[in-house]
């Protein structure tokens, strides 16, 4: 007598819903650290969602913060992922959406999507600074021919966003508020200028200038900010954006005025 | 139409954008999106000029194109759009955004009406136009990106 045995049905372990959340949350909070818009964010977060058969989790992104929440087993759950600050990093931000797409096309195995995560936010910054500096100084120097400066002043524009720059980090790395960063960033480019123009190396003053302070505005920060208004949907997390750009704008304007006091007029 | 200015233009458009690339921290391999980006957003921008186009038409077709470039160039390397970002920088009104700053520390130093007066009339256009420019790159960067997008949703 023969016993038939039927095939062993191998069923996938189902991801828990919180552990979906959590997954979902991090991509949300590292896009918005990371200078993508909410649009995007948000986008990113629903592709991760749909990937994991969860559609139906709710999603809102907010100033700093990204709220998931959904029930689980009929329990309501609801987590929170705090946004630090609202920077630039756009390594980390392409990892982030690439990974949320993986994910929607099913290519990443449920277990790995916490150690990609963990990957993405410890992807170490890939220039020194000194590099970034020296990539700041030539941005300047190219924004000076753009406004068809001399060699001379595209050299001080260079020195004026390479130190500035170096500046910069230091007092990042000491913990500095971002307002005192932009102000202290201001006054060493502004003073570099100035003194570039009273030695004759600048003589059109508002090429030298201009490639100076300009790469200094955060522009990422204006552009995701009306993107999230004109969408009509992320309101509150435009106007803050756009309002830390106004009063970068202001700190700025503080800068140049002490930079020229300082040098004398 | 003065074809050395356009490539002037693109020429010093990509070294800024991919100066910026570097300051953004865009990875190494997509560095070059970033030029190519940056050489043919201020490169259209600087034909729509020439061609008449106004500032806003300019900057919105050439954020358009950097665009477009980056989601057919970026996803095909594993890459997100995003890293064309820097690219749009140097479509900025920045010489407006730089009036607007110049203007608002004359301001409280001014006590003539009529110069306070121009003054702030400066202040008020030259935010609108900072505004208006700044929109215009936001919104010639996200169609791109929303098609791609849709398209994707229905490919699926």
């Amino acid at each position: 007598m023969t016993i038939s045995v039927a095939e062993p049905i191998i069923v996938a372990p189902v991801v828990p819903v919180s552990q979906v959340m959590e997954a979902a949350a991090r991509v949300g909070s590292i896009l918005m650290q990371s200078g993508a818009s909410t649009e995007s964010s948000v986008a990113a977060v629903r592709d991760m969602l749909s990937g994991l058969d969860q559609a139906g989790v709710n999603v809102s992104i907010g100033g700093d913060s990204v709220i998931v929440s959904a029930s689980e087993h009929g329990v309501p759950i609801t987590m929170m992922r705090t946004i630090p600050s609202l920077g630039a990093n756009l390594e980390r931000a392409s990892m982030a959406q690439v990974l949320a797409e993986r994910v929607r096309r099913g290519t990443i195995p449920d277990e790995a999507i916490a150690l990609e995560l963990d990957a993405v936010s410890a992807t170490p910054a890939p220039y020194n600074r000194l590099a970034v500096a020296v990539a700041l100084g030539i941005a300047g120097l190219a924004f000076n021919q753009l406004l068809a400066g001399t060699f001379t002043s595209a050299a001080v524009v260079f020195a004026a966003n390479g130190v500035a720059h170096l500046v910069r980090t230091e007092f990042v790395k000491r913990g500095s508020p971002a307002a005192v960063t932009a102000l202290a960033t201001a006054v060493i480019a502004t003073v570099i200028v100035v003194v570039g123009v009273r030695l004759g190396l600048a003589p059109d003053a508002a090429s030298t200038f201009i490639p100076a302070i300009t790469l200094l505005i955060p522009g990422f920060a204006l552009i995701n900010g009306l993107l999230d208004l004109s969408s009509l949907r992320y309101v509150m997390v435009g106007l803050q954006r756009i309002l830390i750009a106004l009063l970068t704008f202001l700190v700025i304007g503080i800068g140049i005025a002490t930079g020229i006091a300082l040098v004398g007029g | 139409m003065d074809f050395n200015a356009i490539l002037t233009n693109a020429l010093w458009g990509a070294v800024m954008a991919g100066g910026l690339a570097v300051f953004f921290t865009v990875p190494r391999q997509a560095l070059w999106i970033a030029v190519v980006c940056g050489a043919a957003g201020r490169g259209v921008r600087s034909a729509a000029l020439q061609a008449d186009q106004g500032l806003l038409r300019a900057t919105l077709l050439a954020a358009l194109v950097v665009a477009l470039v980056a989601v057919v160039v970026a996803p095909a390397r594993q890459l997100s759009p995003v890293v064309a970002m820097s690219a749009l920088i140097p479509l900025g009104a920045a010489i407006d955004a730089f009036d607007v700053i110049w203007a608002a520390m004359r301001i409280p130093g001014t006590a003539d009406v009529t110069q306070l007066a121009a003054l702030s009339a400066d202040l008020v256009a030259n935010t609108i136009t900072v505004a208006a420019v700044t929109l215009a790159i936001a919104i010639g960067f996200l169609v791109p990106w929303l098609l791609l997008r849709f398209m994707r949703s229905t490919s699926k």
